[in-house]
């Protein structure tokens, strides 16, 4: 049934070339990140990282197989799904250090939010690719952000402010692509930074605290970790200082901010320090090149596309990656705040792994799709 | 058309007809998605760059920066407690030394959330401690770092258990909850890490008493150096947490015991954990000197011993409650204390790793007759009659009376400047009488009418102080100088004393039988043992008012002298020589005279002992009427001077009956003297 001599001369080798790279590289620095955690089991995270990446290797084929247009047919039944996994997670999770993100299933843990990034990528981009008429209507805007808001809402209250960014950056994306006018964005950048300001430094002085000025502190402590250095300013600082001792090619095995727990989250999201103090700049860089490599064939895929679905979809996930990385690496830096956002392929966690592989294989199918036939090759001419 | 290659429907599908049943916009145009991925590409190329910017900022313009604070990180100071030197006797006998502990402490930081408050449950009954007991050490431990000012300048802590329990306030310091452990706790504990999270056990230097409860009023204790302390010129340098002497020896010569400590760099995890124990550089510690005193661990026991003696030999005929004491052993040419006695003492272990509340309650409570003050220099009593010496040294200089000079005893006395009627009678110890003594007579029998004749000249020649002077000279009435703290300054009764004392009219007065009373080291006048050790030296050593001391010298740990320790120098008293061979005889009778009040004690002794008996009237609060006090006062040997001798027995009785045959077993000690039981019939006074 499956032609797999077309399937394989057709796949795209250097979206999984970055993909398997970025991978192979994020379990071996988990390795060196947690051998030491736990007394006798070294390879502990290793092994769970495994079997996330087999499942999602699995998952990603079937992805590729699968024509993508199906889900335009499932697509409220997707969205369903999604807004109904991160609203169980509030009053099923766990609570791990005050923060309610993950539904234990017995043999695993499973993260609502990063399968619902998933399920919303393919809702929403199947939503805008069925109202291409519309296209310019502020109406499909509104809508589109409010489907988003609102499992981006209950992912909020977790709380993970991170992920919540990250469904918000996801639609807005999808928008992009979608064609939405550059005025809409325009207006929808002024609001926001009018909203940010009111609520910052307007409402304040009519008595009104919507947000706390502790929390905007928090929030940009980054600027100044000083201030705040024995809570998450502490963080941003050993991050950098590791970062930073890493220098041209790395401390190897002396990597003593990792080794010694001066790192936080290690593993997760402060996992980029751990890279850069290790592999120095030279491996850090060896990181943005694959992460470069991956985004720009998201986004060609993106362009080559048959279907409006296949861009949208292609586009927001390259963007979604895009943002990511820089907000994780950033925070790891010292230029962006400290939000808990995962750095893709590389942080340890099976649900975002299995979703990213399975992203992977969405844009294998776009890809498959759109050279498959003389056809759709056409358009890429377009 | 190719075949189906894939699962799914049509692969040729494209989307649907863009009709948008509009007729101002029948078909639009598809976005053109080249363009929108060209601009992300843009960004992307913005954003790539500036991680890549920041990158080389951090890793190849400022990497070395940053692995100097990495290694900073990982490696933590920590101080090596220099080891404490020891104090030892003139002879080398230790005194003081250390003895290796152990300390508990916990990490707040390593403890996991939530369960500090079970952890301390199970600890406190792993250190048989109470669990708020704990607590009240963490929190004492985190206070001062939780100080806030509020807006009228005033610090107040906000610092609650509950903010401990939440982590709000936590710390990677170990906070010491018990020191000085057992054997069976350290390795219980260390066999159960992984059950107390944070709790971790720490070598120590703890002090050790070879000699028990010897001294123990002297050496003083250890202690962690408080917040008054800090801010006291004598602990300048000093820093919180670091742990002082308190009080005697331990205080005084704080600096050259506590050596230099030393300081490892090694290296931690986060949570400031050791990961190896070999340090990787740092600074020995160097060992405190040790102190040399001036003791004699022979003297100071048969001292110690000396005052039980004393107490149960008061305790002979039942009348006196006698339960307290002191002795002080003087040299009388330098000022070196030999021996120094109070009682009731006890064992100075107590404080080693923090006194517990159960032995301060019962070193404080009434009945333990306060253990730890130190009698010989801060209890200032009434003399009674040792202080006619200095009646006599001081009528004779005056010009008062001569050494031939008699009054006749009938065995009272009246002022012949008191105006009453019927005037204010003194009586003499000896109700019959003495009839007429000369000054050595008067001495020797301790005459108290032939003093209360003195006492009357001095009164008659007004507005002179005279006596009070001599008493002053003597070093009464002002500290004596002595190198340990605690010590008080007694009061020689002075008509200017009075008047800013007293508040009714009529006390104001300097009246006769104020100097009457004077005369006989009664009334208002109080001396330490101390000081009248130092007074009795000076008539011993021709009128050289010495300063008393206990440190002798500083040595090294090889046993190489690093300063010798120089007191004041003794203030000297200009006394005739004629004078003080009528005084000194005077005090030679007096223990050897068959009618002498101390002849009994001393008059077959092998050694020729001065000495002169007080049975001092003390005003007893608790039994709301006078009580004898027990005083013998004497120095030996009597041609040539060593050694001034003092002791106070507490509600003791007659001097001859409790202190003086307390004296005499001191002086067995510094004369090597088998002295044997005492037998002899003691006399009045």
């Amino acid at each position: 049934m499956v032609d797999w001599r077309a399937y394989f001369r057709h796949l795209d080798y250097l979206l999984i070339l970055a993909t398997a790279g970025l991978i192979v590289y994020g379990v071996t620095m988990i390795y060196f990140a947690t051998r030491h955690d736990i007394d006798g089991a070294p390879l502990y995270y290793v092994r769970q990282q495994l079997i996330a990446v087999a499942m999602g290797l699995v998952a990603a084929i079937v992805a590729s197989l699968l024509d993508y247009e199906i889900y335009r047919r499932f697509q409220w039944l997707l969205y369903a799904a999604a807004v109904l996994i991160v609203v169980a997670v509030l009053p099923l999770g766990e609570n791990v250090n005050g923060a309610t993100r993950w539904i234990d299933l017995g043999f695993t843990r499973f993260q609502p939010s990063a399968a619902a990034m998933l399920l919303l990528a393919l809702s929403i981009g199947a939503f805008l690719a069925d109202r291409m008429e519309l296209l310019g209507s502020k109406r499909i805007t509104v809508i589109v952000l409010v489907l988003a808001a609102v499992p981006a809402f209950f992912v909020y209250q977790e709380p993970d402010f991170g992920s919540a960014s990250v469904i918000m950056v996801l639609a807005l994306a999808m928008l992009f692509f979608y064609g939405t006018p550059w005025t809409h964005f325009a207006v929808l950048t002024a609001t926001g930074v009018t909203a940010f300001v009111v609520a910052l430094k307007v409402l304040p002085l009519a008595g009104v605290e919507l947000i706390k000025q502790y929390q905007v502190d928090r929030l940009f402590v980054f600027i100044n970790p000083g201030h705040d250095s024995a809570g998450t300013g502490y963080n941003v600082i050993q991050s950098m200082i590791a970062v930073g001792s890493g220098a041209l090619t790395g401390r190897g095995d002396q990597a003593t901010q990792t080794t010694l727990d001066f790192l936080p989250e290690h593993h997760t999201d402060f996992i980029f320090a751990v890279i850069s103090e290790r592999n120095g700049f030279v491996g850090a860089s060896i990181l943005l090149v694959l992460y470069a490599l991956f985004i720009w064939r998201a986004l060609r895929i993106a362009v080559m596309a048959r279907d409006m679905y296949g861009s949208i979809l292609a586009g927001g996930i390259g963007v979604m990656v895009l943002f990511q990385v820089f907000v994780n690496i950033g925070m790891t830096i010292g230029i962006m705040p400290v939000t808990g956002i995962p750095l893709p392929f590389i942080s340890y966690g099976g649900t975002a792994m299995i979703a990213f592989l399975i992203f992977v294989g969405l844009l294998q199918a776009i890809h498959l799709r759109a050279t498959i036939t003389p056809e759709s090759r056409g358009r890429l001419g377009q | 058309m190719t075949c189906v290659p894939l699962l799914g429907r049509d692969p040729d599908r494209r989307d649907r007809p863009i009709r948008t049943g509009r007729r101002d916009k029948p078909i639009i145009q598809l976005p053109s998605v080249a363009l929108r991925v060209a601009v992300i590409l843009g960004l992307a190329a913005v954003l790539f760059g500036v991680v890549f910017f920041r990158l080389w900022f951090l890793q190849i313009l400022s990497g070395q920066e940053f692995v100097a604070q990495a290694n900073d990180n990982r490696l933590s100071s920590v101080k090596v407690v220099a080891p404490r030197g020891n104090i030892v006797d003139r002879k080398g006998e230790v005194l003081v030394e250390n003895r290796a502990g152990t300390a508990v402490g916990i990490r707040l930081m390593a403890v996991p959330q939530g369960q500090l408050d079970a952890e301390i449950e199970r600890l406190a009954g792993v250190l048989k401690m109470r669990p708020g007991k704990i607590r009240k050490e963490i929190m004492d431990y985190l206070r001062p770092s939780t100080m806030e000012q509020d807006e009228d300048g005033t610090w107040t802590s906000f610092l609650t258990w509950r903010k401990v329990l939440d982590g709000d306030i936590t710390g990677l310091d170990l906070i010491v909850v018990k020191e000085d452990v057992s054997k069976g706790v350290r390795s219980y504990l260390k066999e159960h890490t992984l059950d107390f999270p944070g709790v971790e056990v720490r070598d120590q230097y703890l002090r050790s008493y070879p000699q028990g409860d010897m001294a123990a009023q002297l050496l003083g204790h250890l202690g962690e150096i408080d917040a008054d302390e800090l801010k006291d010129q004598h602990f300048k340098g000093y820093a919180a947490g670091d742990v002082v002497g308190k009080d005697g020896l331990e205080d005084t010569y704080d600096a050259w015991l506590r050596g230099r400590d030393g300081v490892a760099r090694i290296e931690v995890d986060a949570y400031g954990r050791p990961k190896q124990t070999e340090p990787v550089g740092g600074r020995m510690a160097e060992p405190g000197h040790t102190l040399v005193t001036t003791l004699d661990v022979d003297v100071q026991a048969a001292a110690e011993e000396a005052l039980r003696t004393g107490i149960s030999l008061a305790h002979k005929d039942g009348k006196y409650a006698a339960n307290g004491g002191a002795a002080v052993v003087l040299d009388v040419r330098n000022g070196e204390i030999l021996g120094m006695a109070s009682y009731p003492t006890y064992d100075p272990g107590v404080w080693v790793g923090g006194i517990s509340t159960k032995d301060y309650e019962q070193l404080t409570r009434k009945s333990a007759n306060n253990p730890m003050i130190n009698r010989p220099i801060s209890e200032t009593k009434a003399v009674g009659s040792t202080f006619k010496a200095v009646t006599a040294v001081a009528a004779l200089e005056e010009g008062h009376i001569s050494s031939g000079t008699g009054y006749f005893c009938p065995g009272s006395y009246s002022s012949m400047y008191d105006n009453a009627d019927p005037p204010q009678k003194f009586k003499c110890w000896s109700d019959g009488g003495h009839g007429t003594l000369d000054l050595v007579g008067a001495i020797t029998q301790s005459c108290d009418v032939y003093f209360y004749n003195v006492g009357d000249r001095f009164y008659g020649r007004q507005g002179s102080e005279a006596l009070e002077d001599w008493a002053k000279r003597f070093g009464m009435g002002k500290v004596t100088g002595i190198d340990i703290p605690g010590e008080s300054a007694g009061r020689v009764p002075t008509p200017g004393w009075k008047k800013s004392y007293f508040e009714t009219e009529i006390d104001k007065i300097w009246k006769p039988g104020d100097s009457v009373n004077l005369s006989v080291g009664q009334g208002d006048l109080e001396a330490s043992p101390l000081q009248l050790a130092v007074s009795y030296a000076a008539v011993a050593n021709g009128g050289k008012v010495v300063t008393p001391h206990l440190g002798l010298e500083v040595v090294d740990a090889a046993g190489q002298t690093v300063r010798t320790l120089e007191p004041a120098p003794p203030r000297k008293v200009d006394i005739s020589q004629s004078t003080l061979d009528v005084v000194r005889r005077g005090l030679y009778e007096a223990a050897h005279n068959g009618a002498g009040t101390s002849a009994a004690v001393f008059q077959n002794y092998d050694v020729a002992v001065s000495g002169k008996t007080g049975t001092a009237e003390v005003w007893d609060d608790t039994s709301k009427h006078y009580v004898d006090y027990a005083w013998y006062a004497s120095y030996a040997p009597s041609e040539d001077p060593r050694y001034a001798v003092v002791v106070l027995i507490e509600k003791g009785g007659h001097g001859s009956t409790a202190a003086a045959p307390a004296t005499r077993l001191i002086y067995d000690a510094l004369f090597g003297i088998d002295g044997g039981a005492f037998t002899g019939a003691p006399r009045g006074d």
